[in-house]
């Protein structure tokens, strides 16, 4: 079972993010769920989701305390101990920061052991909505170093789900945030067959 | 088709696929999507029904009553605070047989103010009335939905019933779902003619009428006695259902019961976490096994203590409380030793107000259960498997936050 948690405040797109990938995962043939975390608060809010993939039919009905992926939508949150919950050298974590990938390895989840990696996604949101969208831009810099769900199924899904105004900026940002991470070494036996 | 559902998404598709004819709901977290989506089917013309705004829970309920009254089949949704300011008209839907559905998002009840899942609030309705089917995943809302429409109208129950899932833990997590098409729906569930005398403002009636000491008691008893029958009748629509879609229902679920030392039951989405650490238990050697009751009433009695047969100890789970006594279940659970005598059963609340219910959750649980079945005596009644008292201490509170 492969579990990812995604990180943000509210309005970031975190709770899209996590049924977008739980929805292509589906679409693959497998079994998936996800769920979002959030109080009474509106934009601006913490938020967090989870999404769990497997080839089996999933029961458990928890937050996920082990990810194999964080992913952060804001590195406000960079040091949150709600964020750095149970990440190990087995965890992969992707933060859109201004940062760079030294500086993060100061990070309190670089220091638990797992591999940080930075993405300048609201910089590339910009250039391409002209707004700080970024939630697909981080999926497809997830799926360029970890490929959890495939990219083509989650582009169809893109195209049929998303409203048609927001499709075509979508498939572009997931193109980009894919091409953002070459030349960062893909992970080796993490494809989920 | 297999779709990806959240369970408010699941149980309006289930409320569509019925093809109801009114439905009157007021929004509350977390059930607020279903009210929603029901709106939006009623705007695109995907479902013919009379969509009535309210300006609260109590005129939603009265409304359906109303809408039932005509005998047309009526469904309405609902999540702690609202249904609590629902709980007189309850009574009513129940007393004048009306076979309403309800879905229950399933909120903890203030204060303090709390937006997260426990059973508290519908279990504080236990006694209205109402049949109460608590279903563990989207899937499962969905195809409850279904059945509870089944039950509820058969002339030999008549009662309304509440389908009740846990806030954010089913109402807001999405998962693949199988939505059935229309054909196959109707095969099971065919459109709702009442053939009883119903509210038609072109031959008035008296409905609700007062009943004097001699016939009072004899319309609970009646009431009683339908809900006791309606066993028989959410087995054959639980059969009938898997033949026609293929998925299987009952009103107590097993995993792996059968050469189980330790079971533990209780009711929700909780139940599919316990299903994951009994995998994980199994694999070190324990003998441990689940029981989850879909059907709190009727309490299927013979059916749990069947299940219970073979355990040494048995842990209820209680995602609720009655303050001064148990939790809910255990209490009900206990009225089983009739049928199952010399058990050990003990009393877990856990998850309340959104807690969440872990692998190590129980974990805990059952290293407790382990050691009442090699013999140690428990000292509480009630054991609150997670609690951290030192979050309400008092007086480390005022000095952190107060000064």
């Amino acid at each position: 079972m492969y579990e990812i948690r995604l990180h943000g405040l509210g309005g970031e797109g975190v709770v899209l993010a996590s049924e977008l990938l739980g929805k292509t995962a589906m679409k693959q043939g497998k079994f998936s769920h996800s769920f979002p975390f959030f109080g009474t608060d509106i934009r601006g809010g913490v938020v967090k989701a989870f999404t769990r993939i497997d080839d089996k039919k999933i029961s458990i009905k928890s937050y996920i305390y082990r990810p194999d992926i964080i992913l952060l939508f804001n590195d406000i949150l960079l040091n949150d101990p709600d964020v750095t919950l149970g990440a190990s050298s087995s965890t992969l974590m992707i933060v859109n920061t201004r940062a760079g990938i030294d500086s993060l390895r100061q990070c309190t989840a670089a220091k638990q052991g797992a591999k940080v990696l930075p993405i300048d996604a609201t910089e590339l949101g910009y250039k391409i909505f002209q707004r700080p969208i970024f939630n697909v831009i981080l999926l497809g810099a997830l799926l360029r170093i970890r490929e959890v769900v495939a990219k083509d199924v989650l582009v169809k899904v893109i195209s049929e789900e998303l409203p048609e105004r927001v499709v075509q900026g979508n498939l572009t940002a997931l193109e980009e945030g894919y091409c953002s991470m070459e030349g960062v070494l893909k992970d080796e036996a993490s494809v989920v067959s | 088709m297999r779709q990806y559902l959240s369970g408010n998404k699941a149980a309006a598709e289930g409320a569509r696929l019925a093809e109801v004819k009114v439905v009157a709901a007021y929004p509350i977290t977390p059930q607020t999507s279903i009210v929603e989506y029901l709106a939006s089917f009623v705007a695109n013309g995907e479902l013919a029904a009379e969509m009535i705004p309210v300006e609260s829970e109590h005129s939603a309920i009265s409304a359906t009553y109303g809408a039932s009254l005509t005998g047309v089949r009526t469904f309405v949704a609902s999540s702690s605070q609202g249904l609590a300011l629902m709980h007189e008209a309850l009574f009513m839907a129940s007393g004048l047989r009306l076979p309403i559905v309800m879905a229950i998002a399933n909120r903890a009840l203030a204060s303090p103010v709390t937006i997260f899942t426990d059973h508290q609030d519908s279990l504080a309705q236990r006694d209205t009335g109402w049949l109460q089917f608590y279903v563990e995943d989207c899937q499962e809302v969905l195809d409850t939905i279904l059945i509870a429409y089944r039950v509820a109208e058969d002339c030999r129950v008549l009662l309304p019933i509440m389908v009740c899932f846990d806030g954010f833990y089913v109402s807001h997590i999405s998962e693949p779902v199988d939505v059935p098409d229309v054909a196959q729906v109707r095969e099971f569930l065919p459109e709702f003619k009442a053939n009883y005398p119903v509210l038609d403002i072109a031959n008035p009636k008296m409905f609700n009428v007062m009943a004097f000491p001699q016939f009072f008691e004899e319309f609970q008893r009646d009431k009683h006695e339908s809900m006791v029958g309606s066993e028989q009748v959410i087995k054959e629509a639980m059969l009938d259902f898997e033949r026609i879609f293929n998925r299987s229902y009952s009103m107590i679920e097993t995993y792996c019961t059968e050469d189980a030392d330790i079971i533990i039951a209780g009711l929700g989405s909780m139940m599919g976490t316990v299903r994951t650490a009994i995998d994980q238990l199994r694999s070190t050697g324990l003998k441990i096994g689940m029981a989850k009751i879909k059907s709190f009433r009727p309490f299927p009695y013979q059916d749990l203590a069947q299940a219970l047969k073979g355990a040494k100890v048995i842990g209820i789970l209680d995602r609720d409380i009655s303050p001064g006594s148990t939790g809910i279940v255990y209490q009900e659970v206990l009225a089983t030793l009739q049928e199952t005598p010399n058990k050990c059963i003990v009393d877990f609340v856990l998850g309340l107000g959104g807690r969440d219910v872990t692998i190590d959750t129980i974990e805990k649980a059952t290293g407790i259960l382990e050691q009442v079945l090699s013999g140690s005596e428990l000292k509480r009644r009630v054991i609150w498997v997670d609690e951290n008292r030192e979050v309400l201490d008092i007086w480390k509170v005022g000095e952190t936050n107060v000064g």
